[in-house]
């Protein structure tokens, strides 16, 4: 009787431990995440970059908004890289696949209240086969923090 | 006595009227803005002496606006290196298919796309100046499209 409690007790230890460690599980930023289920053909030959003029930021914290994706139509990685007119990196994006995203990004230093122009994403394209470097973008953006 | 106060009451009832409070209204103004976006599609590379093109899609922007697409050059080139040898390079310059005129780094705009054209494309091809000389092998190198939306 008493193994049996034994045994139930300690089944149970271990199933709320492991619900604990996955709760705790940290969240994973500037990392992509899946962003379609869809599936896509490939486009030959070309490298599809959704584009935008304006991004926007909050004040005073480094973890922000942000929406980009690799086109699941892509024969490439992205490498994706936010920096102001003077170079100064805000943020990198490492090996993004093609069909995944990111909705999150921590910046590498908080923004004060003001309007950043002539800021620059920058995305270095990797082939998927064999991760030779690709044609690349640096997409123009002004940055606004409030 | 009684009866009498009943009969005033009903009279009174009979002549009362409905008072409205005066009624008051206020408005509040509305914000929202729908922030441009737009697809281009570059060329995965791109072949010397090939004709090539960017192309746009789902141009949603300003009416008063254009995406430009112009390629980084240093200087009016772009060099290209032997892949087994790299301190052998070539210069690659760029020009325009529409009009034969060159992209330099003073004009480094292939073209641009507004909401109305959606379905063109920006042709060009790349060219090299010289090759006299040139080191036998493959040559690769990297063309980097800047984009901007104004």
């Amino acid at each position: 009787m008493k193994t049996r409690i034994g045994i139930v007790l300690g089944i149970a230890v271990i199933m709320v431990a492991l619900v604990l460690a996955h709760g705790n599980k940290p969240q994973h930023i500037n990392t992509g995440v899946k962003w379609s289920e869809e599936a896509a053909q490939k486009d030959t030959g070309y490298i599809a970059i959704n584009g935008f003029s304006e991004i926007h930021f909050q004040a005073d914290t480094k973890a922000q908004d942000f929406e980009f994706h690799n086109s699941e139509k892509n024969n490439c990685y992205m490498d994706v890289a936010l920096a102001l007119a003077d170079g100064t990196e805000l943020f990198k994006i490492h090996s993004l696949a093609a069909g995944y995203g990111v909705h999150k990004v921590l910046l590498n230093q908080e923004l004060p209240k003001g309007e950043y122009e002539d800021c620059s994403l920058s995305i270095q394209c990797y082939s998927s086969a064999d991760h030779t470097q690709m044609n690349g973008t640096a997409l123009s953006v002004d940055v606004y923090v409030r | 006595m009684k009866r009498l106060t009943c009969i005033i009451a009903a009279m009174m009832m009979l002549f009362a009227q409905t008072v409205y409070a005066e009624e008051q209204t206020a408005q509040s103004t509305i914000l929202y803005t729908q922030n441009d976006s737009f697809s281009i599609y570059i060329p995965e590379t791109i072949t010397v002496n090939q004709p090539v093109a960017v192309q746009a899609a789902e141009i949603n922007i300003r009416p008063d606006r254009a995406v430009y697409v112009d390629i980084v050059n240093d200087g009016d080139y772009v060099n290209i290196y032997n892949a087994e040898d790299p301190s052998h390079a070539l210069q690659v310059y760029f020009q325009r298919i529409a009009d034969g005129t060159r992209i330099t780094g003073a004009n480094p705009t292939i073209g641009s796309f507004s909401t109305q054209d959606q379905s063109s494309t920006l042709d060009f091809f790349a060219a090299i100046e010289d090759t006299s000389g040139a080191k036998a092998g493959d040559y690769t190198g990297m063309v980097t499209f800047k984009i901007r939306c104004e």
